[in-house]
């Protein structure tokens, strides 16, 4: 359990620091992720050559290492060798040219000896023939026994015995049989003994034949060796392991160095890599004719050639001078790679902040130089469109003050006023009161608060009033019919639409007509949008004079508001799209009908507020 | 935007850092360093009591790359006269003093001042200190208790642990040495169950043979134990001059007991390992002046009990005989 809450511990801990130190390098700009990025790949790619070059130095130094070492080796043999040979010949000298032909019984061959002696003085402690008793016969240089001393417990003397055909070469040791007394002085010598023949007054006998080699002169060879300032070292042992010489010989019997021998004994001749003490070298081994002696060579491979501060120095050099080198080398090149980004979002951040006419950077790679010329081509659309929306409002402002002011036409006012005063004049105040109050709600409607959108009911309402005062103006020359949908009332319309139809219905269908008749219906279309249909029975027109009726701007109005239905369906499709508007059928002499298509939308604050202010909604729909 | 740039500013001089220190370094290492001096100040320093313990301070000083200087001194230095020499041995460039004090009462100061000015290893015995919890000086000498009894143990072994009514005449060594006061203590306790009596004891550092002479005619001892390598000698050299001479143990290490030992004049001696002694002091001063951190620590030595039998067994040779040349 304590394992599993330690385990969700450390995730969270880990996805805080994740979340602590990542995310701001992920926000970090491109320039340092390619710094970044770059300086991975290339410390990788350093590494991975930093090793493999190791490895082939390693492999090469090592193999230079053990060359060396067998070279050493083998000329150190050879020099062993050579004096064990000539130690091994001397023996054989005192024993067949001297000791075989002597008859022990009449004299000893102490003279022969002596030469002997004389002439090999410095490889040699002394020579000694024992009979096979261990009773002295001859001795040089120094023939006195200690007291109670007993060769025949001695290794050197039972080896000599047990296997007679041999010679036998001994362990160092401290000779222990003659008085050297003022000088207290002991040997370390290394006995090569060997199995002999006697002639003791003709009666055959065994004896052994004793040459105490002096232990130093081989420390001699051996430190001759070893005299190096590596850590390198050569030592000797014998086939079974125990060890003749060692450089460290006294700190291993003191316990304070460890080698290993035992093991090294196993080996055959050449080299092995073996890990000690936690210490991995290179052992070489080689062994002696004759003596089965083994020489080892031994190399720490740790720090074969340089101290180990040296190289941590100097990796801490190469280290760091490479992370100088790439650190300013990375920057360079990501500043490089990133200008021609870093001089887009430039520009970017210039059109952010709103600077007219943004120089809009267009260069550098090809994929750059593509993200420069699509943000100006999309800069340049974006303003086009700015300047159409703009332009847009400004017709739809322009078209309904058009409009507005078309309802204050100084000619319709005064005609109306003019009525109004011969009404009064006439004595017809009722009538003078009716046109004054109609006049009054056209007005009101006009206004609507400055409202654009009205209800149909509102639009309807001013077309009456309209006509009602038009009907006065014309004694009554056409009749009016108003067959509204109750249900379509209360939806919603551009203000001022249907009366500068009824005005072109009056001033150019019925106007001179007799049985004049204008019928305006109102109704909820099949396909659910709003249809209001403007008819009379007046001259009518020929297609091509409808067709100009809503496109061609320029015609000069002579007669009614000066609002023309082009102005009218110019408002009902900026407004509400292209697919609303007017629609003019005419035939000549027959009459006209105009219908308006608008769409069903419900009357409200927010559907009014929302067409008077987007027109993009309305484009939606 | 600017903090980066100070940031990668701030890496980049710190690797320049880097770069500087480590070049200068690589540099440095190239010449080589004076080697650590380590002096040696040793009671009698040309006695061949002192060959093996000499070698081990030259193999440790070779070993850890140090300037060994063993300071040629007369016998029985006063403790002032051995401080003089140290002082002398600091004033001329010494960063380590192996030092053999010759009393131990009385030494606190001498050794707070001494290890206060260079690494201080106290070998063969100990001595008075103030408490050092820096742990800059340490004392490296044999379990001396358990050495006196080991040796009195010989004594019995010797006489089948029949010292009922035998005399025992013990040369001392010099008492004002905490080693030789311990050795004592650790002999007599453990030979007084024994039913030996204790003739005489005595020590003279001038003239021992001679006092040997007369403690002996005096009052004769059949067993005569010396409690250091000197007193062995004497008790040795008197035995060799009697016709019926007096069984001999005793501590010892010169080539001359080996020798009276190989001869059968000294019965058994317990010999210290003093080659072993020799190399962990200088090898702890040397691990000291390389880290100053790394305090010192006492250390008790092994020793061997050797007689005529085993004298020349392989384990032994290289203990008694060290020096092949």
């Amino acid at each position: 359990m304590k394992k599993f809450l330690k385990g969700k511990f450390d995730n969270l801990k880990m996805q805080w620091l994740i979340s602590r130190y990542m995310r701001p390098i992920a926000t970090r700009s491109i320039q340092v992720t390619i710094a970044v990025s770059f300086t991975i790949v290339a410390l990788v790619c350093m590494l991975a050559m930093g090793v493999a070059l190791y490895q082939r130095f390693a492999v090469r130094s090592e193999k230079m290492l053990t060359d060396a070492a067998e070279l050493t080796l083998d000329q150190s043999v050879i020099t062993l060798e050579d004096y064990l040979r000539s130690m091994r010949r001397m023996s054989d000298a005192i024993y067949y040219n001297v000791v075989k032909d002597q008859d022990i019984s009449k004299e000893t061959p102490i003279t022969q000896m002596n030469l002997l002696y004389e002439a090999h003085k410095d490889y040699l402690i002394s020579l000694a023939l024992f009979s096979e008793d261990g009773t002295l016969i001859a001795a040089s240089p120094v023939g006195v026994e200690k007291d109670g001393v007993d060769v025949t417990g001695q290794t050197w003397f039972q080896a000599a015995l047990s296997k007679p055909e041999n010679l036998h070469f001994s362990l160092p040791h401290v000779q222990n049989i003659f008085v050297d007394d003022p000088t207290f002085k002991y040997y370390w010598v290394t006995s090569l003994s060997r199995n002999v023949e006697l002639n003791n007054g003709g009666v055959p006998e065994q004896g052994v034949l004793l040459v105490d080699m002096n232990y130093a002169v081989i420390e001699d060879m051996m430190e001759s060796v070893n005299d190096n300032p590596s850590e390198q070292y050569v030592y000797l042992m014998d086939n079974k392991g125990s060890l003749i010489y060692h450089p460290m010989l006294m700190q291993i019997s003191a316990g304070l160095f460890k080698e290993n021998n035992s093991r090294a004994a196993g080996y055959d001749d050449g080299s092995y890599k073996e890990i000690f003490e936690g210490n991995e070298r290179i052992v070489t081994v080689d062994t002696m004719s004759y003596t089965g002696w083994k020489l080892v060579s031994v190399i720490p491979t740790s720090n074969s050639y340089m101290g180990m501060k040296d190289i941590r120095y100097f990796v801490m050099m190469v280290i760091s001078i490479t992370l100088l080198a790439m650190l300013i080398l990375n920057r360079f090149v990501a500043r490089r790679v990133t200008r021609p980004l870093i001089k887009l979002n430039d520009s970017i951040r210039e059109i952010e902040m709103g600077k007219a006419d943004p120089d809009v950077y267009i260069g550098g790679p090809s994929e750059v130089e593509h993200l420069g010329r699509t943000l100006r081509a999309s800069y340049d659309q974006i303003n086009e469109l700015m300047r159409d929306m703009v332009a847009s409002q400004e017709e739809k402002r322009k078209a309904e003050l058009d409009a507005l002011q078309s309802q204050i036409n100084p000619h319709f006012l005064y005609n109306t006023l003019d009525s109004i005063v011969w009404m009064i004049e006439g004595e017809k105040y009722n009538d003078a009161v009716f046109m004054i109050t109609q006049l009054a709600s056209l007005f009101r409607v006009s206004l609507s608060s400055g409202k654009t959108i009205i209800p149909i009911g509102d639009e309807i309402r001013h077309a009456s009033n309209y006509m009602n005062i038009q009907k006065v103006r014309f004694k009554d020359a056409f009749s009016i019919e108003f067959d509204i949908d109750e249900e379509i009332k209360n939806y919603c319309t551009v203000k001022l639409i249907v009366q500068p139809i009824l005005e072109n219905a009056v001033y150019y269908g019925v106007k001179d007509m007799e049985d004049g008749e204008i019928v305006v219906k109102g109704f909820m279309g099949d396909d659910g949008d709003i249809y209001i249909t403007v008819s009379d029975n007046g001259f009518g027109m020929s297609s091509s004079q409808t067709e100009l009726l809503l496109t061609d701007d320029t015609r000069v109005r002579k007669k009614g508001s000066g609002v023309g239905l082009i102005n009218v369906q110019r408002r009902i499709q900026l407004r509400f799209g292209e697919q609303y508007g007017l629609k003019i059928e005419s035939e000549p002499d027959e009459g006209t009908t105009v219908t308006i298509h608008l769409p069903a939308i419900p009357y409200n604050e927010e559907n009014r507020k929302m067409l008077e202010t987007g027109k993009e909604k309305a484009d939606e729909e | 935007m600017k903090n980066r740039n100070l940031f990668i500013l701030v890496v980049a001089i710190l690797l320049f850092i880097t770069f500087a220190a480590s070049t200068s370094a690589l540099i440095l290492s190239g010449m080589r360093e004076d080697s650590p001096e380590v002096s040696v100040v040793i009671d009698d320093s040309g006695s061949g009591r002192w060959t093996t313990f000499i070698s081990g301070l030259e193999q440790a000083a070779k070993d850890n790359n140090i300037k060994l200087n063993v300071v040629s001194t007369g016998k029985n230095l006063s403790l002032s006269q051995q401080y003089k020499l140290i002082n002398e041995e600091i004033y001329d460039g010494a960063d380590g003093i192996v030092f053999q004090v010759n009393s131990s009462r009385g030494t606190e100061n001498m050794i707070s001042d001494i290890s206060n000015k260079a690494v201080l290893l106290l070998v063969d015995t100990s001595a008075d200190t103030d408490v050092d919890v820096e742990g800059r000086s340490a004392c490296i000498q044999v379990d001396n208790v358990e050495l006196g009894r080991a040796l009195a143990n010989e004594v019995r072994i010797a006489f089948d642990n029949k010292l009922e009514g035998k005399k025992i005449g013990i040369i001392t060594g010099n008492l004002r040495q905490n080693a030789l006061a311990e050795r004592f203590k650790g002999f007599t306790e453990n030979i007084e169950t024994s039913g030996a009596e204790i003739a005489w004891s005595d020590y003279d550092p001038v003239s021992m043979a001679d006092r040997v002479v007369r403690r002996q005619n005096e009052s004769e001892a059949d067993i005569i134990v010396a409690l250091d390598n000197n007193g062995l000698e004497c008790a040795a050299e008197y035995a060799l001059k009697q016709e019926s001479a007096p069984a001999i143990f005793g501590v010892g290490i010169s080539i001359k007991n080996v020798s009276y030992l190989d001869d059968g004049l000294i019965t058994s001696m317990v010999v210290p390992n003093e080659y072993y002694m020799g190399y962990q002091s200088v090898a702890a001063i040397a691990r000291r002046l390389d880290n100053k951190l790394t305090p010192m620590e006492d250390e008790k030595i092994p020793f061997r009990v050797v007689n005529r039998d085993n004298l020349f067994d392989e384990s032994n040779q290289r203990i008694l005989f060290p020096v092949v040349h």
